[in-house]
């Protein structure tokens, strides 16, 4: 039984007298108390000798939960407490900050978990679940009892810090990290700045040229002192945390062309379809490397377009056969055809468009990447933007016909249905396929008025084959991430299964990656178009300003830390650390002798707790979940 | 067989009087409020897609068109203006105008000016025919067979009749074997044979289907949106049309089999009688949807191209004349007015015959054909 737990194991590590612990039992309004009898459990708890105060609530997490602990800590003078309830994942910082608000330790608590693990697991026995429940609880107050107030780690924060990529997104994470009073430096590593936002000739929804836009934003970058720009360069090695990192810059090499242009001109000169050309800050002698101090680093290496397979859709087949990117030059003044909407030297008559290519494939139907994965993802711009080109067909050559073949018009944001609305109103003809039967692009005869056919099976017209004699097809190509395999290397970056980097929690930290002081901006992270990377630019830059505004950062207290008494010096636990500098030997003078004891580098320490695995001497453990914590709770939790 | 697709085609429907159906994105709210449509059945948004797509057998083969009885409930209801209710009505005049072997119901649909000069050019000819058989103009009583040789009028009828008959029926023919064609396109994988009893079995069902649609329209009465009194409800308005004009063909086939022309009867005399009870009928009717036509616009004519307001004007000016005709008949002298009447009367009712297959008076011929092959081939096992 419980009580059994406290007579065999006191505590000895803090003050004289046994600790008093709070334990607080949560109903989560009958998630918990609808199986777990918690009035029984808060009964049984009370019979620790540590329990103080044994209480239950509806909603612990509540105002009223939460004042009723800072009520008993101060009635009750108690040195810690337990919450019983969801996973620590969902509210364990909700007490630890309720304990800090109330001029309390936050590192003296403990969090069990009765619901995850009890109520919704053993649903179908009530007794069970409760017995489980008393002893999850005294396995918690065993620990409790045995918990230090810990402090965070505080680290010095270097007021500056590195963009990674010069696309609309990068340029804007500068741009604004500059105005929070951050310095800044921007690397690129084409010789050009402005990323796929080059390509472009208007931008929807607001129809104003790319080039207008990038000039805007370079020119800003450009003239801000703040802003180091670094073109024709990439990074090559990082060290540090959040905070101190210090990022190894090299030239590109063999890229002679390009160190000529960065050097040569001052002014912001924009080229089409290939961007903005700059004054470089990068050193200049080829394979050159320097190293840039900064608290954060910013990831904003945008994507590319999915390359159509030799044969998808005729693709490579027929040169009648291109993507969006290419329908886009074509269109331009600067294209090759001066904006005329021409095919092998004769006039576009009849032009089909299909949607969602390399987006949204199906595995089993669609062939792999070489990863051997399908990009199952909805590349998100590609409708709109496919509208946008089929509008500005039909406004410039109202005698062309133009055929979308889509799956699902997906035109989302504020202003992109109108493009819909207009292009069904001018005349363009949509089909609809599904995806296990996609629009089959077919070379046609000597006799035919035209030179392909798209033959659809149209679900709109009650599923009957149709098909469209055209004389350019234009394929909605969709985006995938830029390959920085090097780079997610160098920074161990999170990266998702749809091969784009992966935030922390999409809705309630957004921008940052599970690598502190690592932040996301615009395509490295998923599809979206130029208002969205923008925006997520916008939110990396704030995130940096306040990680880096108070001048110092501070890190959760749960990292290694070494006995030097236990410690002698074997040296095991370096072999078993994954983190680069977190873990080294060195000497230290004790009582006039000097020996060798291991030392944690905290800021690097992640905390995991290999080194305290393999240490034969118990002389290393990790602050907050020690050895001796783990053994109590065992013993409570094995307690009969 | 796939289909190609042809986005000009709304092009060419658009002379038709159908205005914008571009904008129609298949959303489907005027199957939904439409009282007409069958369960499973995607009416009137399936052939609006067909003519978007310009697959033209297909909207030719659509029973939809002949089954709309125009209540405006679709286009009322369209989030797009896209008018689904005029379009249906534009698609019926483009399949009357493909069916007719002369290409006048394209023109006089088309074209107002074709419109125009025809009916003044064919007019001019009847009425010159007709004076060609001039005799006098008696003023002692109404001598309308002193007043136009009745030989005259007589050939002229007889020939404007098979003339118009034959066009009909060329339309008919035309119409029976690309619709045939077309639903055997589209039910080609149904049954196989069938024997003889069940064909015939289902032959007369269909029969009788269209048979008592065409003859009570009792699907009108489905329509929302009716006035209520019974006698202003267009269902009843319809009926008098119909009926009425067939009374009056009726009465004036049996004067031609057994009665002497011209000859003095009394309003009690059958065919007499049934004429004038027939002509009250078809007066009525041609008014009030004249009226409406006037009052409503937005309801009854926003759309309607002037080859339909000439088929409604001139039963309505014909029935009227008539009855002016017969009651001077009944008065004790005759006037220079009344022989006019009874010329415009001649000359219109020919013109109205005359114009029978090319304008939406062919649905008359049309539409009961149509619905019994439709009715047919759904019914028919297998099918």
């Amino acid at each position: 039984m419980p009580e059994e737990v406290q007579t065999n194991d006191q505590p000895e590590n803090r003050e004289a007298k046994e600790p008093q612990i709070g334990v607080y039992i949560c109903h989560c309004g009958g998630n918990i108390s609808d199986v777990v009898d918690v009035q029984t459990v808060a009964e049984e708890v009370k019979k620790i000798p540590a329990v103080k105060v044994a209480r239950t609530n509806m909603f612990m997490c509540s105002d009223p939960g939460q004042e009723m602990i800072l009520e008993d800590l101060e009635k009750e003078s108690l040195d810690g407490v337990v919450v019983a309830s969801c996973s620590p994942k969902l509210h364990e910082l909700t007490f630890r900050n309720a304990l800090k608000r109330g001029n309390h330790n936050p590192y003296l608590y403990e969090h069990a978990n009765i619901r995850e693990q009890v109520s919704w697991a053993h649903h179908g026995d009530p007794a069970g679940a409760t017995n489980k429940a008393i002893r999850l609880i005294a396995a918690a107050v065993a620990k409790a009892v045995r918990l230090e107030p810990l402090k965070p780690i505080r680290v010095e924060a270097f007021p500056h810090a590195v963009v990674i990529g010069g696309g609309v997104s990068g340029l804007t994470a500068a741009r604004k990290l500059s105005k929070q009073g951050l310095g800044v430096t921007l690397i690129e590593k084409s010789p050009y700045l402005g990323g796929q936002t080059a390509q472009l000739n208007q931008v929807y929804p607001t129809e104003e040229k790319a080039e207008d836009l990038l000039r805007m934003l370079v020119e800003e970058v450009v003239d801000d002192s703040n802003i180091k720009i670094y073109t024709g360069a990439e990074v090559v090695a990082a060290t540090g945390t959040i905070g101190d990192f210090v990022v190894r810059v090299r030239n590109v090499p063999g890229d002679t062309s390009a160190k000529g242009i960065g050097l040569i001109e001052k002014k912001v000169v924009f080229r089409p379809f290939q961007g903005c050309t700059v004054r470089s800050d990068r050193p200049c002698s080829p394979g050159d490397e320097l190293e840039v101090r900064c608290g954060v680093v910013i990831i904003a290496t945008g994507f590319k377009h999915y390359e159509p397979r030799s044969g998808e859709y005729s693709y490579g087949e027929s040169p009648r056969v291109i993507t969006l990117p290419d329908l886009i030059k074509l269109l331009s003044p600067d294209g090759p055809t001066g904006g005329r909407l021409e095919i092998q030297g004769h006039p576009v008559r009849d032009v089909a468009l299909i949607h969602c290519v390399g987006s949204r494939q199906v595995d089993g139907i669609h062939e792999p990447q070489p990863d051997g994965r399908v990009n199952s993802y909805c590349s998100r711009v590609c409708c709109t933007a496919t509208l946008q080109a089929a509008n500005e067909i039909k406004d410039r050559f109202p005698h062309v016909n133009v055929y979308e073949f889509y799956r699902d018009i997906r035109a989302y944001g504020r202003g992109h249905e109108d493009y819909y609305e207009k292009a069904s109103g001018k005349g363009v003809l949509f089909f609809r396929y599904t995806p296990d039967s996609p629009p089959l692009v077919e070379k046609t005869g000597p006799n035919a008025s035209r030179p392909l056919k798209v033959r659809v099976r149209d679900t709109l017209t009650f599923g009957e084959d149709l098909e469209a004699p055209v004389d350019l097809v234009v394929l909605s190509v969709g985006m995938m991430p830029n390959d920085i395999s090097d780079l997610v290397d160098v920074f161990k970056l999170p990266v998702g299964t749809d091969r784009f980097l992966q935030e922390v929690h999409p809705k309630l930290r957004p921008v940052e990656m599970a690598v502190n002081g690592l932040l996301l901006a615009g395509t490295s992270q998923g599809p979206r178009d130029i208002t969205e990377s923008c925006a997520s630019a916008a939110a990396a830059a704030s995130k940096a300003a306040i990680a880096l505004g108070k001048g110092y950062v501070e890190l959760e207290p749960f990292v290694a830390q070494v006995d030097p008494a236990r410690c002698d010096g074997c040296g095991l636990c370096l072999n078993e650390c994954s983190y680069e500098g977190a873990l080294r030997l060195t000497d230290i003078e004790i009582e006039g002798k000097v020996e060798r004891k291991a030392l944690v580098n905290a800021p690097l320490c992640m905390g995991c707790g290999s080194c305290a695995a393999v240490c034969p001497h118990r002389a290393i453990n990790v602050s907050g979940w020690t050895l001796d914590q783990f053994d109590s709770m065992v013993d409570a939790i094995a307690a009969q | 067989m796939a289909h190609t697709v042809d986005p000009t085609f709304v092009n060419e429907l658009a002379g038709y009087g159908a205005s914008d159906i571009k904008a129609c994105f298949n959303c489907g709210n005027c199957t939904a409020v439409c009282s007409l449509t069958d369960r499973g059945a995607a009416f009137p948004r399936k052939f609006i897609r067909y003519a978007q797509l310009g697959i033209k057998d297909r909207l030719a083969a659509s029973k939809e068109m002949w089954l709309c009885y125009y209540c405006g409930d679709c286009s009322a209801t369209c989030p797009r203006q896209a008018e689904p209710g005029e379009f249906v009505a534009a698609a019926r005049r483009y399949v009357i105008s493909q069916y007719d072997p002369t290409t006048l119901a394209r023109r006089l649909y088309t074209s107002k000016a074709f419109s125009l000069g025809f009916l003044v050019v064919a007019a001019a000819i009847l009425t010159l025919i007709m004076l060609a058989g001039y005799g006098s103009m008696p003023r002692e009583a109404l001598r309308l067979d002193s007043f136009i040789d009745v030989a005259y009028i007589h050939y002229t009828g007889q020939t404007v009749i098979i003339i118009a008959g034959l066009i009909a029926l060329l339309s008919l023919i035309t119409m029976v074997n690309r619709l045939s064609k077309a639903l055997n396109g589209i039910a080609s994988d149904g049954g196989g044979a069938l024997d003889e009893a069940a064909n015939r079995s289902s032959f007369l069902a269909a029969l009788k289907t269209a048979v008592l649609e065409v003859a009570a329209q009792t699907r009108f009465d489905k329509c929302n949106a009716e006035p209520t009194p019974w006698f202003l409800r267009r269902r009843f308005v319809h009926l008098s049309i119909m009926w009425g004009f067939l009374g009056l063909l009726a009465a004036t086939g049996l004067d031609l089999l057994f009665k002497e022309p011209f000859s003095q009867v009394p309003p009690y005399y059958p065919m007499r009688l049934l004429g004038t009870v027939a002509g009250l009928f078809v007066l009525y009717g041609a008014s009030v949807a004249l009226i409406n036509r006037i009052t409503q616009p937005d309801k009854y004519s926003a759309h309607s191209l002037l080859s339909d307001w000439l088929f409604v004007g001139l039963l309505w000016g014909v029935t009227l004349t008539g009855f002016i005709v017969e009651i001077a008949v009944y008065l004790p002298s005759g006037s220079v007015g009344a022989y006019i009447v009874f010329l415009v009367h001649v000359v219109g009712a020919m013109l109205l015959v005359l114009l029978l297959p090319f304008t939406k008076f062919a649905h008359a011929v049309l539409r009961p054909v149509a619905l019994f092959i439709h009715e047919f081939r759904t019914t028919r096992p297998g099918a």
